[in-house]
């Protein structure tokens, strides 16, 4: 994680690493795509026998992202954590999508996060969550970030235990 | 890389047997969340920052057990080759090394009067009348000191790194 401190504002980001990724899934010249996955994508449930090649491969990238996603960039939250649960037996599908999260960031690979001293902004924190989005389980998403300093501190995505449905 | 030679001795901890070579393996570090708090509040009250990286840290950590280890292929001392190394401090490679490693840290800052935080065991707090406050954030061999008042981190900095041989990153680019 890089930090450039500057007077009383400071930026993380992780674009070193970013580009390591980038190369090592081999999509150094790859197009950009503007969302981390397809508008309304439901990752299906893998029926088929577990592939070791494939959930290997799936779960190196994966891996990437998330650390990503922990350290500097709350942008992939709910792309990564919406593929990771199917990190034990994966589809060639999900390795495609992990692939286009990778296609959103090439296009989006100078994001840091920004914090501002001076901006005099408070603790912020916001929490939605949507209703039954999940159409097996019925259970609902929900996420939040907290911002100080004009900047996020804290964000989740994750499926709600109970339905609400 | 830093012109360092990366191969290194290792314990097979793999032969470790819980209970009798080791106890608990946890060692607590700072979590992203942390990190990023205490980097805002340094942008908030326009504090100073600086960093330092621990060389080879896990090989300071004392060990709490009796822990035995055959000579290293092709370093045995001549004519003594049957005999086994006692260990005083841990290896890359023992289960407890991070642990221990750790405790030796923590041990050591209590001596330069920082205290670590009961909710996060990387967070260390330096607190004494009269001088401004220093918080220290630790994972495991990476550090960063911040403080209001420059004189005060530097000289506990280098009483630090008078304890242990240490690379000065000065006011850091890089974390984690």
């Amino acid at each position: 994680m890089q930090i450039t401190h500057k007077g009383r504002t400071i930026h993380l980001d992780q674009c070193m690493y970013l580009q390591k990724v980038v190369e090592h899934c081999g999509m150094l010249n790859a197009k950009s795509t503007s969302t981390p996955l397809p508008a309304g994508y439901y990752a299906a449930k893998n029926t088929e026998p577990v592939d070791a090649d494939l959930r290997s491969c799936f779960q190196t990238v994966i891996g990437c992202l998330l650390y990503l996603m922990l350290g500097t960039r709350p942008d992939i939250t709910f792309a990564v954590t919406h593929l990771l649960r199917h990190a034990m037996n994966p589809s060639q599908d999900d390795l495609n999508k992990a692939l286009y999260i990778c296609h959103y960031l090439i296009g989006m690979s100078t994001y840091s996060l920004i914090y501002n001293g001076g901006s005099g902004a408070g603790l912020i924190a916001c929490t939605d969550s949507d209703w039954g989005s999940d159409p097996t389980s019925h259970l609902s998403q929900t996420g939040f970030y907290l911002k100080l300093a004009d900047g996020l501190i804290s964000w989740t995505s994750h499926v709600q235990k109970t339905i609400a449905y | 890389m830093d012109g360092r030679k990366k191969a290194h001795l290792v314990a097979k901890g793999f032969s470790q047997v819980e209970g009798l070579d080791f106890d608990q393996v946890f060692s607590p570090v700072v979590c992203f969340e942390t990190v990023r708090l205490m980097l805002v509040l340094a942008a908030l009250e326009n504090w100073y920052i600086t960093g330092l990286d621990i060389r080879s840290a896990y090989l300071y950590g004392k060990l709490d057990k009796e822990i035995y280890m055959e000579q290293p292929e092709g370093f045995a001392v001549p004519r003594q080759e049957r005999k086994v190394l006692h260990l005083w401090h841990a290896l890359y490679g023992l289960k407890q090394a991070g642990l221990a490693w750790w405790r030796t840290l923590d041990e050591s800052l209590k001596e330069l009067r920082f205290e670590h935080l009961k909710s996060e065991a990387g967070i260390f707090f330096y607190k004494k009348k009269g001088t401004n406050i220093v918080i220290g954030i630790i994972y495991v061999d990476e550090a960063l000191f911040c403080s209001p008042n420059k004189a005060v981190v530097d000289a506990i900095k280098a009483q630090f790194m008078h304890k242990w041989e240490c690379r000065d990153l000065g006011e850091p680019n890089e974390f984690l």
